[in-house]
């Protein structure tokens, strides 16, 4: 076993943590400049050759235990330590390899582990309970494998399983979903839309007809009953007559728990209160559909539906729509500047989540929701805008104070009103358009809701920097972080950077409409350019393992005399981290802008991400395979002519070269079951063979390990011994009583060898990603000689059980 | 204060009274009983189940009461094992069932949910012939039954 070697805290020297305040002294810089190592950058600026996915391992080091460990090793050496011969140590590489320290820090992540092993000889059989019990952990895609393992599992596990029926005005859509009908659970419907071809409007008149086939269907009513049933539903809800009923007991879809509307154009009497009475059971709606005419009568809704718990609306486009009360309420003429006592309103719905988006709504539909709601548990409301007694065109000062005042009372207002009727809220977010969040309203919510873990954050006015320092309370209890920016979001970067680096609990962040700019990601100082031009990749290699070496070596030395700054620095190098604090992430959306290099180093850097389980990024370009060249179109001469300035690297024409595989990188996202990229841009020519790093490599029973040891360090080991004579005398000449640390971990030796022999087996038989589940690619555009057919098929074949897709789509949302 | 438990075979287990209360079943048992030496009997647990137990409630005395997860979102659940819990569930297959039965009974949420995560581990990301293998478990469907519910399947992945 490895062993731990653990002198007392007094004996270290203390770390140098390099920050980007402006206080970073220069020689900490140029200290850091050395111990700092290029490896981990370079990779994105590579360009390999071939690329022989057997044993890409021992080439590319995209590995979780590589240099990381030679920064501990650095800082944490004894300030007592012996000094070794800095000359020679810097000038060459004679007594190369160095002996290496082998203390090693503690992990400041807690070690997670993906899997037990589980080889027992005998294999009994999973008790229904036991199954049923785990059923509850596995994702959509894993259950549609299990259900199709034996009759037993299949009862068991159908009822995890959601159905969901899709219903689009094409032909054909309306059988396949009437054949499945009654097992179905969640019903979507894509108004004059096929979500397939998202850019096609259909026209009203094809709308139309599938609709009333549709309708007709499911209530078994005519056309003209829909319309007369349709017409009175903004009328009092009570007199439902006894025909009515008769009808509604036939058509009472019971299973159906979820409705999700989709699409162009939806009319609220058309095409929701149509189903009242037969839907009687859904629990959720969702409303994404673009709507421009008849406002959504709100009380209405939830009295058409009364099991109805979740309400979610958003509306893509930037035109907003209207939020009625749908009953006598809306006729009462209030002046809005007239703050009434809330009204004591005898109905009571069980509404629990209310998440709504791009609404024009007056305060007191808000102030009504509240009061009637009180199981609400999430009131997430964003880019609304609230109609004001100051009309909004009104654009002199004065009108704008009023405004400001106005808009201050009302959402204190309602803020009170939540805390004193909603008992259950955890996640409280009013948001109104062209706002951005400030440290006033986050600190307002604090007060009301003191343990309020969810928050939403939108970027959207004028570029500011939250000041998260003031509301670092809040943020280091945060659990989830919705955050949306505008589409210049990037001058808000530098805050979501700094929100994420004083999260420390941060599980989900939903990022979707969050624009990130790899830019503001913190990175130690530049680099010094190596001073000689290489001429083959071989050269470049070899250079920079020397120049590591040395800097490594150099750094080693000057940190063994190294003096402790003052300790003031230090007191703010650990106020104010600089970087990303989320190591038990779950979840990650984010769309990023940069270069996607820089983030993916920055993750492996700091050792983010090892407990994700869900990745959703939009990225500006998705670099693998084949980089093509097309020299004889003027526009391929141009695409060539770009790639050769922006890689640095000479493209020769007829040389083909290759992409650096940017999810290598990924590697040690070691708990990954969802992937899904989505990027306007696949430059290269993706064949089967670059998808093949995905392929699961261990057979059935063998299980994912956890990496203990550092293989960068074990080779490095393992070459000492090979090594010169002379570097061996210069080892052991220098070898003085202070070294002790280091013969005690010498004598293990033989058997950590034997360990790392296994474990390097173990390394390469381990799979990329080895819990992956679901892996989604969406793209724009592609290279027109990469065959999607192909793809799907072939990873089908080297990944079976894996949910793969390589689609191209008009947009990417 | 100790709390003696008994096990289905009659064996006696002297635990802390912090120890057994990870336990919500007993939690509520002695609440309900109040102070009393009497032993409380577990018919549904043995005693190699229960040494497992006791093992990892004495690991875990000291962990925070779990907060539920905070979002309702199937598709958002931890998948999370700490090394220790991952050693303690490396045991055979039948003990491992019986840990996560005995975790059911004795309402211990948090090894219930690492129980079932081990589990989930070996299924994720397998074909349907996979688990077969993993589990030793004969394919008794027809093979039109199969084709039906894998149709059935692609149409929910069909838009």
């Amino acid at each position: 076993m490895l062993s731990f070697v653990s002198p007392s805290p007094t004996s270290f020297g203390l770390s140098v943590r390099p920050h980007n305040s402006v206080s970073t002294s220069q020689s900490e810089q140029d200290k850091y400049q050395q111990i700092y190592n290029r490896d981990e950058e370079i990779y994105g600026d590579c360009v390999y050759d071939s690329h022989n996915y057997d044993d890409y391992e021992s080439e590319d080091d995209y590995m979780i235990d590589t240099e990381k460990d030679y920064w501990h090793d650095v800082r944490f050496v004894p300030t007592s330590s012996h000094r070794t011969n800095s000359s020679s140590s810097s000038s060459s590489l004679t007594n190369w390899p160095f002996k290496p320290i082998l203390i090693r820090k503690r992990r400041l992540i807690e070690t997670k582990v993906i899997q037990p092993l589980l080889d027992s000889p005998e294999i009994s059989e999973i008790p229904a309970e036991v199954l049923e019990l785990v059923c509850g952990h596995l994702s959509q895609t894993t259950l549609r494998s299990v259900n199709r393992v034996c009759r037993a599992w299949y009862k068991i596990s159908e009822r995890f399983v959601h159905h969901t029926g899709i219903w689009k005005p094409v032909d054909g859509a309306l059988q396949v979903l009437l054949e499945r009908w009654s097992r179905l659970d969640t019903l979507e419907l894509w108004l004059n839309q096929d979500p397939r071809a998202p850019t096609q409007t259909i026209k009203t008149a094809d709308q139309e007809y599938y609709w009333a086939a549709f309708v007709e269907a499911i209530t078994g009513s005519t056309t003209s009953d829909q319309d007369a049933q349709g017409g009175d539903a903004n009328a009092d809800n009570d007199n439902d007559n006894s025909e009515s009923n008769a009808k509604v007991s036939l058509q009472l879809h019971r299973t159906i728990r979820h409705l999700m509307l989709g699409g162009r154009f939806l009319s609220y009497n058309d095409h929701v209160s149509v189903f009242r009475g037969h839907l009687q059971f859904i629990q959720s709606l969702t409303i994404t559909t673009q709507k421009r005419d008849d406002p959504i009568p709100l009380f209405t809704l939830l009295a058409d539906f009364p099991a109805l718990k979740s309400f979610t609306f958003s509306i893509p486009s930037t035109a907003f729509t209207n939020l009625c009360h749908g009953d006598n309420q809306d006729y009462f003429d209030v002046p809005a500047n007239l703050i009434d006592p809330s009204k004591n309103f005898m109905e009571e719905y069980r509404l629990e989540r209310f998440c709504i988006s791009g609404v024009m709504v007056d305060r007191r539909i808000l102030e009504r929701l509240v009061v009637t709601c009180p199981d609400l548990r999430v009131f997430n409301v964003k880019d609304i805008s609230i109609q004001m007694s100051t009309p909004l065109e009104d654009f002199s000062e004065e009108a704008d104070a009023i405004r400001e005042v106005e808009e201050n009372n009302s959402r204190q207002r309602l803020a009170d009103l939540v805390a004193k009727h909603c008992p259950k809220m955890e996640w409280y977010s009013f948001h109104r358009t062209a706002r951005s969040t400030d440290e006033h309203h986050l600190k307002m919510v604090a007060s009301k809701f003191q343990d309020q873990k969810m928050h939403s954050m939108v970027f959207d006015g004028a570029p500011y920097i939250l000041d998260t320092l003031a509301i670092q309370d809040q943020l280091s209890k945060m659990t989830v972080l919705q955050v949306q920016t505008n589409v210049w979001g990037d001058q808000h970067s530098e805050t979501l950077d700094s929100i994420l680096c004083m999260a420390p609990k941060l599980l989900h962040l939903l990022g979707s409409e969050a624009y990130f700019d790899t830019k503001s990601l913190w990175r130690p100082p530049a680099l010094v350019k190596p001073k000689h031009p290489f001429t083959t990749l071989g050269d470049l290699k070899r250079r920079e393992r020397k120049e590591k070496r040395r800097a490594q070596q150099e750094a080693r030395s000057r940190h063994r005399h190294h003096v402790p700054p003052a300790s003031e620095t230090l007191i703010d190098d650990t106020a104010i981290p600089i970087t990303w604090k989320v190591y038990n992430l779950k979840s990650l959306e984010l769309n990023l802008t940069g270069s996607v290099a820089d983030f993916t180093g920055y993750i492996n850097r700091y050792r983010l991400f090892r407990n994700l389980s869900m990745l959703n990024l939009n990225i500006s370009s998705l670099k693998i395979g084949q980089r093509m060249t097309f020299p004889s179109t003027r526009g391929g001469a141009l695409a060539a002519a770009a790639a050769t300035t922006s890689s640095g690297i000479e493209l020769q024409p007829g040389q083909l070269l290759r992409y650096p595989n940017e999810l290598l990188a990924l590697r040690s996202l070691r708990c990954l079951e969802e992937c899904t990229l989505r990027t306007p841009d696949i430059p290269g020519r993706i064949v089967p063979k670059d998808l093949w790093f995905l392929k699961r490599k261990e057979d059935f029973q063998s299980v994912s390990f956890f990496p203990i040891r550092n293989r960068e360090k074990r080779r490095k080991t393992k070459r000492a011994k090979h090594t010169s004579p002379k570097a061996k005398t210069t080892t052991t000449t220098t070898k003085t009583a202070t070294d002790v640390l280091e013969k005690v971990v010498s004598q293990d030796e033989d058997e950590e060898e034997k360990e790392e022999d296994e474990e390097e087996k173990r390394w390469k038989n381990e799979t990329f990603w080895p819990v992956l589940n679901v892996f989604h690619i969406y793209y724009v555009k592609k290279s027109p000689t990469t065959i999607t057919s192909d793809l799907t098929e072939a990873f089908g074949r080297f990944r079976p059980g894996v949910e793969f897709r390589f689609q191209g789509s008009a947009t990417l949302s | 204060m100790t709390v003696i438990l008994v096990s289905s075979d009659n064996q006696d287990f002297k635990v802390d009274k912090e120890v057994a209360e990870r336990s919500i079943l007993i939690k509520n048992m002695l609440e309900d009983v109040g102070e009393s030496d009497s032993p409380i009997p577990l018919p549904n647990v043995t005693s190699a189940v229960l040494t497992k137990v006791i093992e990892y409630c004495e690991h875990h005395r000291n962990d925070p009461v779990q907060v539920p997860e905070e979002t309702d979102d199937p598709r958002k659940r931890s998948n999370d094992i700490e090394e220790w819990d991952m050693k303690f569930m490396q045991v055979d297959q039948e003990m491992l069932f019986e840990i996560i039965l005995a975790a059911n009974y004795l309402d211990i949420k948090p090894l219930l949910d690492v129980g079932c995560k081990t589990v989930a581990n070996i299924i994720k990301g397998k074909t349907p012939e996979e688990i077969r293998k993993a589990f030793n478990i004969v394919n008794d469907f027809t093979p039109e039954e199969e084709a039906q519910i894998k149709k059935e399947n692609e149409w929910a992945e069909d838009r």
